[in-house]
């Protein structure tokens, strides 16, 4: 578990430090103001700068699209020109430090952190012909990743989340998935994915409801059960690793989402997840602060991002963190956090 | 989207009272917190649970261009707890001075009291005015009570002392000398027209008259803060 963030020379970070985190931590700020791309640092972090993540990160904006030769990874799209330009992810112990820096594969030598082995080396990334990202973490460049889920705003078609099903169901205790589409639907007994009728190939989520004797489509009980499905199969998935959740409300009436933050926060605990959240929505808010408060044994912390408007830093990014009893009292008090 | 212009108070009866006050000067100033005083308490009286959340908030509010201008109106009632004027100022200044804010050489009215903090980076001006009169210890209610100049009201304002008094005599005054203030004003408020009027519709009734001295000052501090900004 992270226990704060640094985050520099990032995409829309240039010098980013949030000071404390908690088990379970909610992210808001306006529009570009870099919700996403803390989750993306995340991410990042905790597959050690996969190929495949840093392909993730650059198409889902279109940055490959458009230029392939320099695509946005690092902060105003400049390609560091030196160790000291390096795109660095950590929090306060050095394990946890992941630092992405780029080598020349024509001469490498003064571009690397750290001496390397003479041969098997594989970049995690080519930029261009010449140009490769290599990334460390805790000083060493062959490391395993940690346990990550990205849950993105839009809801997965049932297909994608038999995938992830079939991954997990033979290793985890379900009780946890019913209990979570029982906080809209109590009578769920059982969950299962079938074949589709319509299409063979495909497969559909249904549920077995209490004195109803056919099985049930999940999504005939709504948006919000499908996005509780997705919630929590990947929280089943990110075990002793970051669940990272865009846009937490999406498909959430409300009045639901306080049961949602409940349930996320026990299963965080137990599963030893550590949660990062987003939302633009002040009943999230509110009801995250209900659950935190509330939840004496599991710390949650609210991180606003902003832009400053001062002279010496205009449009720099800034984090500010809020414990649950603040939270509470700007909730009380009116003032906007948003 | 403009920056807010915000004016921070101690607790309910502050902001009821100031918005009145800010809606006669025609002002388009929003008064927070809107913390009932009940919930301040919980975490400790108004004063600080102002200066130790609703402050850094909005600093943090400042700097990112959501708040243009600020304001802090508090009380320095206490001095019998070491609270007066000087250690609420200095008690202020401390976070202002860290976030950056000019505090060693504020703009302060030729025509009047209080100060204006302004930041080199260009972040939104800081006022702080503490009661009644940015130089003595007290509170809103003395700076109102200071204002009472029609002979009805100081006549009732008279009798509500001899009153207070009378009480003393008999052992039944239950508030703490400290509150004496809030006694007086209270019991004026209870004998007006309408028993029991608030502070702020006392204002906008004109018990209060505003061409006194003391309401003057504060008049021109608050003109001074939120028209610097004003678009």
């Amino acid at each position: 578990m992270l226990d704060s963030l640094y985050i520099r020379n990032f995409r829309c970070f240039e010098d980013l430090q949030v000071e404390s985190l908690g088990r379970v931590n909610l992210v808001v700020g306006k529009n570009n103001t870099g919700k996403s791309t803390l989750l993306e640092s995340v991410l990042l972090l905790a597959s050690a700068g996969a190929n495949q993540v840093i392909h993730e990160i650059l198409n889902k904006r279109g940055d490959l699209l458009l230029d392939k030769q320099t695509p946005n990874l690092f902060f105003n799209g400049d390609i560091p020109i030196s160790h000291s330009n390096r795109l660095e992810i950590s929090d306060s112990e050095s394990k946890n430090s992941l630092i992405i820096t780029l080598i020349n594969q024509n001469n490498n030598e003064n571009r690397l952190p750290m001496a390397l082995p003479k041969t098997g080396i594989i970049p995690k990334f080519t930029l261009n012909p010449k140009l490769s990202i290599l990334a460390f973490r805790d000083g060493q460049y062959d490391i395993n990743p940690i346990p990550n889920q990205s849950c993105t705003t839009q809801l997965l078609n049932e297909n994608d989340l038999a995938k992830i099903w079939d991954q997990v169901f033979l290793n985890i205790d379900d009780s946890i998935l019913k209990e979570a589409l029982g906080l809209i639907e109590p009578s769920i007994m059982n969950i299962a994915f079938i074949p589709s009728p319509q299409n063979n190939a495909s497969r559909m989520a249904v549920v077995k409801l209490q004195n109803i004797s056919k099985a049930v489509p999940i999504r005939s009980l709504g948006d919000g059960m499908i996005r509780l499905l997705q919630i929590f199969l990947h929280a089943t998935q990110a075990v002793n690793g970051f669940l990272l959740l865009d846009e937490f409300e999406n498909g959430l009436h409300y009045s639901i989402q306080q049961k949602v933050w409940d349930k996320l926060f026990k299963v965080a605990e137990e599963l030893n997840i550590q949660v990062f959240a987003t939302t633009h929505s002040m009943d999230t808010i509110r009801s995250f602060c209900r659950v935190a408060k509330a939840d004496k044994d599991i710390e949650g912390k609210l991180i606003t991002l902003a832009r400053s408007v001062g002279t010496s830093d205009q449009g720099k990014i800034f984090a500010s963190v809020y414990n649950e009893n603040d939270l509470e009292w700007i909730i009380n008090s009116g003032m906007e956090i948003r | 989207m403009p920056g807010q212009h915000i004016l921070l108070v101690e607790g309910q009866d502050d902001r009821e009272f100031f918005q009145h006050l800010l809606c006669r000067l025609e002002f388009d100033i929003q008064v927070e917190p809107e913390t009932p005083r009940n919930f301040c308490q919980t975490a400790s009286d108004g004063v600080d649970v102002l200066r130790t959340r609703a402050l850094p908030l909005a600093l943090n509010r400042i700097r990112s261009g959501d708040i243009a201008c600020l304001g802090i109106v508090i009380d320095a009632d206490s001095q019998t707890l070491g609270y007066g004027f000087e250690k609420r100022r200095t008690q202020y200044l401390e976070p202002l001075a860290r976030e950056g804010y000019n505090t060693e050489n504020p703009a302060t009215n030729t025509d009047t009291l209080g100060e204006i903090f302004s930041h080199p980076d260009n972040l939104a001006p800081i006022g702080l005015w503490i009661m009644p009169d940015h130089r003595q210890d007290g509170a809103l209610e003395d700076l109102l009570l200071h204002s009472i100049t029609t002979a009805q009201q100081q006549a009732l304002l008279n009798q509500a002392d001899a009153d207070l008094t009378l009480l003393k005599q008999h052992d039944l005054r239950l508030f703490k000398d400290k509150h004496l203030s809030k006694a007086r004003l209270s019991t004026l408020l209870s004998w007006q027209e309408k028993p029991g009027i608030s502070a702020g519709k006392a204002y906008r009734a004109g018990i209060f008259p505003v061409t006194t001295h003391e309401l003057t000052s504060f008049h021109n501090w608050l003109t001074k803060l939120f028209t610097a900004t004003q678009a």
